[in-house]
């Protein structure tokens, strides 16, 4: 089978536009630490159900010390970060049908490269406001939102579900300032 | 013996001698490469092996500074004429480093500990580079080198605490440590040669290596308490 019309592969591209717009206009980091809006939890229930882990608590996390602290804990939940691999697995594969892989990839390395040159300098003035100077937690916070931002795109482009895709639910955690730490010890940990 | 040449900008480097141009595309290529090297074969490997989310989130983030790496050298490197084919590693061998998959945890620490080093010293010897794009590009990259480098430092020392971790971290010593040196380049260089006549670079082969070989033995002998392994038995 040869590679996908040009028209094909431009609409398959074209929901990247605007998700670049909201990487550009993204509240990175804003709203770290804050009492979680009745918003944010149903969101975050909707993420977790969406992965198979429905019955999984929602847990505020209150500063940057305990979001390292939650994130270096040795009983994380490898299930759910698997699940969230085997997703993105089956997203990239998916995607990869509907355009040439050069174009794909160049098309998720501008996605990474536009969060890269955002959420970091976003993490370290957030962690600043708080007193934190840690130039290894605001990496560690912008890898994790580089990392939302590249399965959102694969979201967009590889997703033909009804629902809403859990990592487009999670980039919109990320999006209104917050940062998802995933499972541990049980619950899953929203900063 | 250098050369009184100054380039401030790329725009200005056809007016320059044929070797300078040459010596000062063959440093760039070799950068642009060996970023996007390293990127791939050791730091997004990496985030699979890596133990929890937060050393996840931050060697993905290491991982996408390289890769920055390598898009800023290509950018120069493109201004400057190359083509962009050039500065990928199909058209140029890379360090027998790249050559050996990555397999642990433990491999990955030791390599940001030294062989993001080496490349320390290598951008460290391009900070006075009288071609100023790539002066300036070297002044930009150099505290993202000197963190990741740090960042080998602290999770091979939080690795040294457990009596496994020191074996693991001590056997990927003994395998990655001996390729290092020859980083540096053969003592007898044409090529350091004219990068020095022209003020490019500012050391001899051999003076870099004596460098890294000091500050590698501080690294791991004085402060990780581990052995270096003699270079001699293992070439």
């Amino acid at each position: 089978m040869g590679d996908p019309a040009p028209r094909t592969v431009g609409a398959a591209l074209a929901p990247l536009n605007a998700l670049r717009n909201r990487i550009r206009l993204a509240s990175w980091f804003a709203a770290v630490g804050e009492e979680l809006t009745t918003a944010e939890r149903w969101d975050t229930r909707a993420y977790l159900a969406g992965l198979g882990f429905a019955d999984t608590g929602v847990a505020a996390v209150p500063d940057w010390k305990q979001a390292a602290a939650v994130a270096k804990s040795p009983d994380w939940s490898r299930d759910w970060w698997d699940r969230e691999e085997s997703e993105r697995t089956a997203l990239l594969a998916r995607a990869g049908t509907l355009m040439p892989e050069h174009e794909l990839m160049a098309a998720l390395s501008w996605v990474m490269e536009l969060s890269a040159s955002i959420t970091h300098g976003a993490a370290a003035i957030a962690a600043s406001r708080s007193g934190v100077a840690d130039q290894a937690l605001s990496r560690v916070a912008a890898g994790a939102a580089a990392q939302s931002a590249y399965q959102a795109a694969l979201a967009a482009i590889g997703h033909d579900g009804e629902s809403e895709h859990p990592f487009s639910i999670k980039f919109r955690l990320f999006e209104a300032g917050r940062w998802p730490l995933g499972i541990t010890g049980g619950s899953f940990h929203l900063f | 013996m250098s050369e009184q040449i100054v380039v401030k900008h790329t725009a200005d480097l056809k007016d320059a001698p044929e070797e300078f141009r040459n010596a000062v595309a063959k440093l760039v290529i070799s950068h642009a490469v060996n970023e996007l090297y390293g990127a791939q074969v050791f730091d997004e490997p990496a985030i699979a092996l890596a133990p929890n989310p937060y050393a996840k989130w931050l060697t993905c983030r290491v991982a996408m500074e390289e890769y920055g790496h390598h898009v800023r050298f290509r950018e120069l490197g493109e201004e400057m004429g190359i083509p962009a084919e050039k500065m990928t590693p199909s058209e140029k061998r890379p360090l027998s480093i790249f050559e050996f998959p990555l397999q642990s945890w433990e491999e990955f620490c030791v390599i940001k500990l030294l062989a993001d080093l080496a490349e320390i010293l290598q951008v460290e010897d391009l900070l006075h580079c009288n071609f100023h794009p790539l002066r300036n590009l070297a002044r930009m990259t150099m505290p993202e080198e000197r963190f990741h480098a740090q960042f080998g430092e602290d999770f091979c020392t939080e690795l040294v605490a457990t009596e496994d971790g020191r074996r693991k971290v001590q056997d990927a010593i003994n395998r990655y440590y001996p390729m290092l040196p020859a980083f540096f380049g053969a003592s007898v260089s044409r090529n350091n040669e004219i990068f020095r006549k022209w003020g490019i670079k500012q050391r001899t082969n051999d003076e870099m290596r004596e460098d890294f070989l000091g500050r590698a033995k501080e690294l791991v002998e004085d402060k990780l308490k581990l052995k270096l392994p003699p270079l001699a038995a293992a070439a």
